[in-house]
């Protein structure tokens, strides 16, 4: 058995409750020249079955109601047989190009600590954000901190030159640090007035003006060839672009 | 006298007096020589080095792309060669617009050289003006959206213009007429019909004109129209103490981000010491970028960033709306504005989008705006203007 909404065969039914080791189910492997690309299973359709399944597992008929009570429910209208297989795209991808590691072949694979390097999440999230979810933030002596991240915003020097950097993509060193965080402390100050405005009547300007048919005429071209884009590189091999691996080795 | 030989004697004299004069970080003879083959009608520009030239260096005065040859030409370029013109080299301009330089206007001073040079221009808080001013010359930046950026290595794409510089104003409407017009590279930009080739004359007793007031040098600008007998109202906008603070925060931002692909990677400066990509990018960077490129970028991130880009991004797009309107309503009474080579009101007419022209007469120069899309009205007035004024340069 596959998990508890997996089909017996037919004509193992009947031992279910007696023996049911020996109970064979309607699952099965999609395979293709001896590699597997994924499984699926017919599924659990009549609520009688899927109830003695659950029992079988030792759950109780409270449990039941409570966490399956609605397939059970839904079972009784009349759901027909139905079952199907899934295969992860990417892991097709991955035999296709012959590569060990799905995360060869993802735009934008998680590492190992399952953070995403594009996005940066798990990430900082905002007042609002905890607001719509009702998600208060309680300190351990059970204050609710209400510091949000407006008020951080508003303090009127620059803090941690370090994230500004790691932004920028850029090191400091003592100079630049000290130079950078004048920079922009001077800024701070220069905006302090425009940053006072009420400007709630004004829709932020984003095209100075209006944008018309932007669009490029659907005309395949080749502008340039690939040895005219290698050429701004001196690190290439066999036609590529050299880099450092990105994600750790496993 | 036989053009090639013009060329080739002119050559000669820039290349002993270019160290002297600070204007070309490339000088593109062969490039030049090769231009004027079976070209029926060639003229001479030059293009700042932060304007894409195909073969031709183009470096943006910065160590990062010192050694770039660009696989294309800017749309400008492409057209402006085209029509003719004879691209004599490549001008210095600060890093990346806003950084250290030799000379910040080497275009003017490139430009100034020459008999007959048309210059092509990237410009930051109007530093084209204010080098049009020291070096004498007109300096013409056309509605945002009017020419093609495609191609420009960018400060700011939301306001970066190229802009014209001559020592004669014919050479100005003459360089619209090739260059202005839809290019479907570059998203921004919108049909022209106006025929820059063909200037009315313009009745002046019809025009109304006001002078931007209380701000430094308006009475030099002023006073070059009383001796002209032009009436002109005083007028002064609000919104234009906010004009610089707005234009540092949105450039920075854009700044920041156009920036990002200076990755070390595809193309450009990159280090030769790293142990893993993250080394790779930072190394690059900061090996090859000026302390003043890293300091915009830093702020740019910094106004982007969670919790201060509602306070400053956002609030600077709501003064830039603000500021528009206060200009669109101005120009709805006056025709053209009259105002001083300023820092606060250049910021103000690029957050606008507005053409506007720097005029080398009188004490300190001035600047007329027009309104937006009415590009050739504005030449055909600022040519009247100059047919009076010539002679008083």
């Amino acid at each position: 058995m596959h998990h508890p909404f997996t089909m017996p065969v037919a004509e193992d039914l009947d031992k279910m409750e007696t023996d049911p080791l020996s109970v064979k189910a309607e699952s099965y492997d999609v395979v293709l020249n001896g590699i597997e690309l994924g499984s699926g299973s017919l599924r659990i359709y009549r609520p009688d079955i899927q109830e003695r399944m659950f029992k079988l597992l030792g759950i109780s008929n409270e449990e039941i109601d409570r966490r399956f009570g609605h397939i059970i429910q839904a079972f009784q209208y009349g759901t027909p047989p139905h079952g199907g297989f899934a295969f992860g795209l990417d892991r097709l991808i991955m035999l296709m190009a012959q590569e060990d590691s799905i995360r060869e072949v993802i735009a934008f694979p998680k590492n190992k600590e399952a953070e995403c390097l594009l996005t940066n999440a798990p990430g900082i999230v905002d007042e609002k954000q905890l607001q719509d979810l009702s998600i208060a933030v309680v300190s351990e002596d059970g204050i609710v901190q209400r510091e949000s991240v407006a008020e951080k915003a508003a303090v009127e020097k620059v803090a941690d030159i370090g994230s500004y950097a790691e932004m920028s993509m850029l090191n400091l060193d003592n100079n630049s640090k000290l130079s950078f965080e004048k920079h922009i402390d001077d800024l701070i100050e220069f905006t302090k007035e425009l940053r006072g405005l009420n400007l709630d009547d004004y829709k932020p300007t984003i095209n100075v003006h209006p944008i018309i048919n932007s669009t490029r005429r659907d005309e395949v071209k080749t502008e340039f060839t690939r040895d005219e884009l290698l050429a701004g590189t001196d690190r290439t091999e066999e036609g590529y672009i050299l880099v450092p691996k990105i994600i750790e080795e496993n | 006298m036989d053009s090639k030989q013009r060329y080739t004697d002119y050559f000669d004299k820039l290349e002993k007096e270019n160290e002297k004069i600070k204007a070309y970080r490339t000088i593109g003879r062969e490039y030049a020589m090769e231009a004027l083959e079976n070209n029926d009608s060639p003229f001479p520009v030059v293009f700042d080095d932060q304007i894409s030239t195909k073969g031709i260096r183009t470096t943006a005065n910065s160590k990062m792309l010192e050694n770039y040859v660009p696989p294309f030409d800017a749309t400008i370029v492409e057209r402006i060669k085209q029509a003719g013109g004879v691209i004599l080299g490549k001008t210095i301009t600060k890093e990346f617009g806003v950084g250290g330089s030799e000379n910040d206007f080497g275009t003017c001073a490139a430009v100034a050289h020459g008999e007959n040079i048309t210059g092509f221009s990237t410009d930051y808080k109007g530093s084209m003006y204010s080098g049009a001013r020291e070096y004498g010359l007109f300096a013409y930046k056309p509605t945002y959206g009017t020419v093609s950026g495609y191609g420009i290595i960018p400060v700011a794409s939301s306001v970066d213009r190229v802009g014209i510089l001559s020592k004669t104003f014919d050479n100005i409407p003459k360089a619209m007429d090739i260059a202005a017009g839809k290019d479907e590279r570059d998203g921004t930009t919108f049909n022209c019909d106006a025929d820059f080739s063909k200037l009315e004359d313009v009745d002046l007793g019809k025009v109304k004109l006001a002078v931007i007031n209380e701000i430094e040098g308006f009475e030099y600008a002023e006073e070059v129209f009383k001796k002209l007998n032009l009436p002109v109202d005083k007028a002064q906008p609000e919104c234009l103490k906010y004009a610089l603070p707005a234009y540092e925060i949105i450039s920075s931002g854009e700044f920041a981000t156009n920036m990002e692909k200076f990755d070390g990677i595809s193309f450009g400066y990159r280090s030769k010491d790293y142990n893993n990509v993250e080394e790779l990018y930072k190394n690059s960077r900061t090996e090859a970028l000026g302390k003043d490129v890293q300091a915009k970028i830093m702020f740019g991130n910094f106004v982007l960033s969670e919790g201060k880009y509602e306070l400053y991004y956002v609030q600077a797009m709501k003064a830039r709306t603000m500021i528009k309107e206060e200009f669109d309503n101005l120009l709805e009474n006056y025709e053209f504005l009259i105002a001083p080579i300023n820092p606060y009101y250049v910021t103000a007419s690029d957050l606008a989008g507005l053409p506007c022209i720097s005029m080398p007469f009188g004490k300190e120069g001035f600047l007329i705006t027009g309104r937006a899309f009415n590009d050739k009205r504005l030449l055909e007035f600022s040519k009247k203007i100059v047919s009076k004024l010539e002679g008083d340069k």
